[in-house]
């Protein structure tokens, strides 16, 4: 056995074992991720970072850490959804929920599109349903390239409307509302 | 990519804590454990600052539980290396956990929800300083007894003591479907409970104090947990993550321990 400490976080491993760090890669601390490993995930993969298909199971485990007591979660339910009419994840769907949804190909994302390299690790745009006045908005964040709405380049939050197509990237995403006069989450 | 320092396991007497820790995903699809430990070959960090271990574990029932866990341990431990220390390690503990929940807030702030627990110790002097939130457990291991350090911020502990008073009946508390839900918890604009203790306790040479997260000992007996002490820190840690996966737990928690060992300095 040969321990080591590592600097970024004091975690102690067998370097004769592992050549980095195990703990610090297991957590992605400013780590950057090679794409090849983003692009072998399974699309139907269930984490809790990143947006369900709405045809993978919610149901929570049991034993999590979970809150709370005093401030209820309740559901986030879903409010609408993108899907992807072009890109390399084309016919997948993402799930829009209440407020700031931001989009990125990284894992923490709350819409994450993997493969697609034109496209920021984060914060590349942002979509948002205002729950009170019952609008969708579609804003650009962070990302180098500029987004489009109906093939016309945004530089501000507009507001978007059912089928409206966003592009971010080499991606067109079709957007479809759930909520509006026929429906609302009670 | 990082630096590594080689390190030693024996300490010999300028470092009179030995280190294990284990940190593993579970059967779980994310790590929202996080655990940290200072830098202990660094002789001038631990004469002046002594030794600092903290572990977090991220409300998996809420958005980016590792971020949030993984920003805990790193504000608290950026703390314990940079600030100058005050001379009273309680107050200093009490102070990175606030500089902690600070950064949580800041990071959630405009997302989803967030949260993490958190249990940080610091050995200095040979004594032993320890603060918590959540239900994360401090333990110390002392002549072969495992004695449980902080209380948990969970609402079972709320409802047994309604039931004790006479407020709810027993079954009612014990059959309450969200006992083990945080009362308290980083992420919270403040944290409502937080336990630590004021006066230092002093460590023993001998003594381990082991930091865990509740994807250990909510699956190990206390006497499973003892029996893994009978080794060296870093066998110890690994003979506890053995004993875990072996339970072979379809839903197994993420689960990590960090544990020192004092040895007194010799003279």
């Amino acid at each position: 056995m040969e321990m080591k400490q590592c600097a970024q976080g004091g975690h102690y491993y067998d370097a004769s074992v592992h050549s980095e760090c195990p703990y610090c890669n297991s957590i992605n601390v400013g780590v950057t991720i090679p794409l090849s490993m983003e692009r072998t995930m399974p699309l139907t993969q269930n984490g809790d970072n990143c947006t369900r298909s709405i045809n993978t199971s919610g149901v929570r485990d049991d034993g999590r850490t979970v809150a709370i007591i005093r401030e209820e979660l309740g559901i986030d339910p879903v409010v609408g959804w993108l899907v992807s009419m072009e890109g390399r994840e084309k016919g997948r769907d993402y799930r829009i929920h209440t407020d700031n949804n931001y989009i990125g190909r990284g894992d923490k994302m709350d819409i994450c599109i993997r493969g697609d390299d034109t496209i920021s690790r984060e914060n590349h745009a942002i979509i948002s349903f205002d729950a009170r006045d019952k609008i969708y908005y579609f804003s650009p964040g962070d990302g180098r390239s500029i987004v489009r709405l109906n093939n016309k380049a945004i530089f501000a939050t507009t507001q978007i409307q059912a089928y409206d197509v966003v592009e971010i990237g080499k991606t067109k995403l079709v957007f479809i509302p759930l909520c509006g006069e026929k429906f609302e989450w009670e | 990519m990082f630096k590594s320092k080689k390190i030693k396991m024996n300490f010999g007497q300028d470092h009179p804590v030995l280190i294990g820790n284990m940190h593993h995903i579970g059967a779980r699809e994310s790590q929202q454990d996080s655990f940290g430990i200072s830098d202990v070959s660094n002789a001038g960090l631990c004469e002046r600052k002594g030794v600092f271990g903290v572990v977090a574990d991220g409300m998996g029932g809420m958005a980016d539980g590792g971020e949030v866990s993984n920003i805990v341990t790193h504000t608290m431990l950026q703390y314990f290396n940079e600030t100058n220390p005050s001379g009273q390690p309680e107050l200093d503990l009490l102070n990175m956990l606030f500089a902690a929940n600070d950064n949580v807030n800041r990071y959630i702030a405009g997302r989803k929800k967030g949260g993490s627990t958190v249990v940080a110790v610091i050995l200095n002097a040979g004594k032993l300083y320890w603060v918590a939130v959540g239900d994360s457990r401090i333990y110390l291991i002392r002549n072969g007894a495992l004695i449980q350090v902080n209380r948990e911020h969970i609402y079972a502990v709320e409802l047994d003591e309604k039931a004790a008073t006479g407020e709810m009946s027993w079954e009612a508390a014990a059959s309450n479907p969200k006992r083990a839900a945080l009362t308290s918890y980083l992420g919270m604009e403040t944290p409502e409970k937080i336990d630590r203790n004021i006066r230092p306790m002093q460590l023993l040479t001998g003594d381990r104090v082991l930091l865990m997260s509740d994807g250990v000992f909510s699956v190990l007996s206390d006497n499973e947990i003892l029996k893994s002490m009978m080794f060296e820190p870093q066998k110890s840690a690994e003979a506890l993550q053995e004993k875990v996966l072996a339970k072979q737990n379809t839903n197994q928690d993420n689960f990590t321990t960090v544990i020192f060992e004092y040895k007194e300095a010799q003279s």
